[in-house]
């Protein structure tokens, strides 16, 4: 995104529910849902890797703020993406006319930016080198 | 829905895109993620014009061709109300140029997916990952070539690093062709944590 910005690049995301991950129907301690790419192994392999922790502390700051929004998990997800810089669109996926319908509605309004900066600390990352000593000089801020 | 120019071009795309990956179900890999047929796929993309998604991505391998082919007649009679954008690059045959960046097998590719989408020209054409072994002057000569032909109209990239975008950039704009106006990704948080983010 660095880049994108600097070069006038836009993103178009792919995946932005991970997989079928932040569809609100993989939780802890839950058996994954019957119909879903995560049962697959060889898709399983072919696609990234989340630990269960990072994942469901993810899940449970979508569940708080689609409980104050009366929104869906994929909804809130999707919003977030398109609030993300350089973004021009996300690419939703859907099995049938419900999950379709559902993503449709992930547009037409916005988070507030407490909601914003809530799910950007729960889904924040460690920096990995050379970044985390970038971000102590201060003239080269980290653009996002 | 919403419209955004993507990147610094002129093109505008709406906020959601809708991902045949589901169409075809043919390979293991892809009927892990749908199964989805011609009549199923007609309707599905009903409702996203009349919501106004009309962006459509697919790629030469989905399903080995068959999402193309899917979305080809699921759009039959309306290519002018949809956008189209796929991708090529990743191994299609067991031959020895059936792979790649290279002029070679852009070209073939490009007109597979036309013919499989039933159409004449792809409105975002994407390359699906960084070809090492084909020069980049080649690559983005081609793309140039398939822009003037008219059988693409805008390119991006997939899966580059971020190295990867920045070199090919800097040689359309060298050389005056065509630059990347999207690079496609996965969602990732904090991509400046992110060595592969672009």
């Amino acid at each position: 995104m660095p880049l994108s910005i600097d070069q006038k690049v836009g993103t178009v995301v792919w995946s932005p529910l991970g997989w079928g991950r932040l569809t609100g129907k993989v939780r802890r301690g839950q058996p994954l849902p019957e119909v879903t790419r995560q049962r697959s192994a060889l898709s399983h392999e072919m696609g990234p890797k989340v630990t269960d922790d990072y994942l469901f502390k993810v899940v449970d700051a979508l569940d708080e703020v689609a409980a104050e929004t009366g929104k869906s998990v994929p909804q809130i997800a999707i919003n977030w993406l398109l609030q993300r810089p350089t973004v021009a669109t996300v690419i939703i996926g859907a099995r049938n006319e419900q999950q379709l319908r559902d993503n449709l509605g992930a547009v037409g309004w916005n988070l507030t930016a407490d909601q914003v900066k809530k799910l950007d600390a729960a889904s924040a990352v460690p920096l990995v080198y050379p970044y985390w000593h970038q971000e102590k000089f201060d003239r080269n801020p980290l653009p996002i | 829905m919403d419209y955004r120019l993507l990147g610094g071009s002129g093109f505008s795309v709406p906020v959601l895109a809708f991902g045949t990956g589901t169409f075809g179900g043919k390979t293991e890999l892809f009927k892990a993620w749908g199964e989805t047929d011609v009549k199923e796929a007609t309707l599905l993309i009903d409702t996203c014009l009349e919501a106004g998604l009309t962006m459509f991505d697919s790629a030469d391998v989905y399903s080995d061709g068959a999402s193309e082919e899917v979305l080809g007649a699921a759009i039959r009679g309306r290519r002018d109300q949809v956008l189209i954008s796929t991708k090529a690059t990743f191994r299609r045959g067991a031959g020895p140029n059936d792979v790649g960046s290279s002029r070679f097998h852009l070209i073939n590719a490009v007109d597979g997916s036309l013919r499989r989408l039933g159409t004449d020209y792809i409105d975002l054409f994407q390359l699906h990952g960084f070809d090492a072994c084909t020069p980049i002057e080649e690559t983005l000569s081609a793309l140039d070539d398939l822009v003037r032909a008219g059988k693409i109209r805008y390119i991006g990239c997939s899966n580059f690093s971020g190295w990867h975008l920045m070199k090919s950039l800097a040689i359309s704009d060298k050389y005056g062709w065509p630059r990347y106006i999207a690079p496609i990704k996965p969602i990732t948080r904090s991509l400046a944590a992110n060595t592969n983010g672009n």
